[in-house]
């Protein structure tokens, strides 16, 4: 599936320092897929995989990001301002 | 500070930027444009006007034999604490006339307005014979008074005074007007560059000796710290002013959130004394006037007070 990110939004315009910044994502992302898997003795089975690219956050002030919610159409991520 | 958020899934990528006030409260005081006294209906009229609307933050003196009553009745006539929004926050400033209607006042502050609560702002500067053990012993018995009403959203300040901690051997450099942290809640300066043209710190905040010397005494005793008043003045000219300020806030945003931060704390308070009006009387040298009215500089305080620088 092809991802496609339609907008992100913050809960408010400014900031003061310490307080929580919260960041709401929308779009289409990968969230969870499942896969059958068949071994070299024949044998299958099924489970779940977490795609290795989630969505991914950088800030150019090294905050660390923390995803609270995701869906696969709108995520939302926590900092400290 | 704008920051750029980047947010990537898959090949797919978006960018945003997100703005933090380099302090948690930014304001200014305000007169009108070369007159006195700063006061509120000048916050809320020409001040706001000039910044857009941003300042969140003032502070106001009362002294002598000036009633305090009531939040509601507020300082003066024209001078009505209660008038400032309810997110800006409120410093007011006491002296001993005060003192005995503290609880009556306090428990009048509408619940979660924030107000910082100050006994003799600049001490250092004015308290009667430089003594030092007074004032500590009627701060606190001040402080026991505003506790005393559990008002959770008002809090305790000591508001040093800078020029003494630029002079080496005073009471002030030795630490000897501190006030012990179980009675204070934030500790804050008055700091001015007040030097005559060519004088100024050659690096502003960052080397001036007045707001180091203060950060060494008052910054490791585990409480946020605040600038509540700050002014630059006008020997230079308009655009060394307007550079000295983004010096300022450019060294601020380093100094609290860098790799080596001089507090623990986020920076409480940056106000700007936005008047040429000191101790009641309108200014006519240079070195007193700390009024900007060109456009460049007034957006670099409008943008400080938005988060933008």
């Amino acid at each position: 599936m092809s991802s496609v990110i339609t907008s992100v939004t913050f809960d408010k315009t400014v900031y003061s320092p310490g307080e929580t910044i919260t960041m709401t994502v929308v779009g289409t992302w990968d969230e969870i897929d499942t896969i059958t898997v068949t071994t070299p003795d024949g044998a299958t089975g099924t489970g779940t995989l977490t795609v290795t690219e989630p969505l991914r956050v950088t800030d150019s002030a090294s905050r660390i990001w923390t995803l609270q919610s995701n869906n696969g159409n709108t995520a939302a991520f926590t900092t400290t301002a | 500070m704008t920051d750029t958020v980047t947010i990537r899934a898959g090949t797919a990528n978006i960018t945003a930027t997100v703005q933090v006030r380099v302090a948690q409260y930014v304001g200014a005081m305000c007169s009108l444009v070369n007159d006195c006294p700063t006061s509120v209906s000048s916050w809320m009229g020409i001040g706001q006007a000039t910044f857009g609307g941003a300042l969140c933050s003032n502070k106001m003196f009362y002294s002598g034999t000036q009633t305090m009553n009531t939040w509601q009745s507020g300082h003066l006539k024209t001078d009505n604490e209660s008038a400032i929004p309810p997110h800006s926050l409120v410093v007011i400033t006491f002296k001993d006339g005060q003192i005995p209607s503290l609880p009556s006042y306090v428990s009048s502050i509408p619940p979660g307005r924030p107000v910082w609560m100050c006994y003799w702002q600049e001490a250092e500067d004015s308290f009667p014979n430089g003594d030092y053990k007074t004032f500590v012993a009627n701060f606190i018995k001040a402080a026991k008074a505003i506790r005393s009403v559990g008002n959770p959203n008002v809090k305790i300040l000591q508001n040093c005074a800078g020029y003494q901690y630029g002079v080496n051997g005073s009471t002030a450099a030795q630490g000897l007007w501190v006030v012990d942290p179980e009675w204070v809640d934030f500790y804050s300066i008055d700091c001015y560059q007040n030097q005559a043209a060519g004088n100024w710190p050659s690096q502003g905040l960052a080397n001036y000796p007045e707001f180091q010397n203060w950060l060494k005494i008052f910054a490791g005793r585990g409480r946020p710290l605040g600038i509540t008043e700050y002014g630059v003045n006008a020997c230079n000219g308009d655009a060394a002013r307007n550079i000295r300020i983004q010096q300022d806030c450019a060294y601020l945003r380093q100094a609290f959130y860098g790799p080596h931060p001089v507090s623990p704390f986020p920076l409480a308070l940056w106000q700007y004394w936005w008047s040429n009006c000191s101790a009641g009387v309108l200014q006519t040298s240079c070195t007193k006037q700390h009024q900007f009215t060109d456009a460049a500089t007034i957006s670099t305080w409008w943008q400080i007070c938005t988060g933008a620088l």
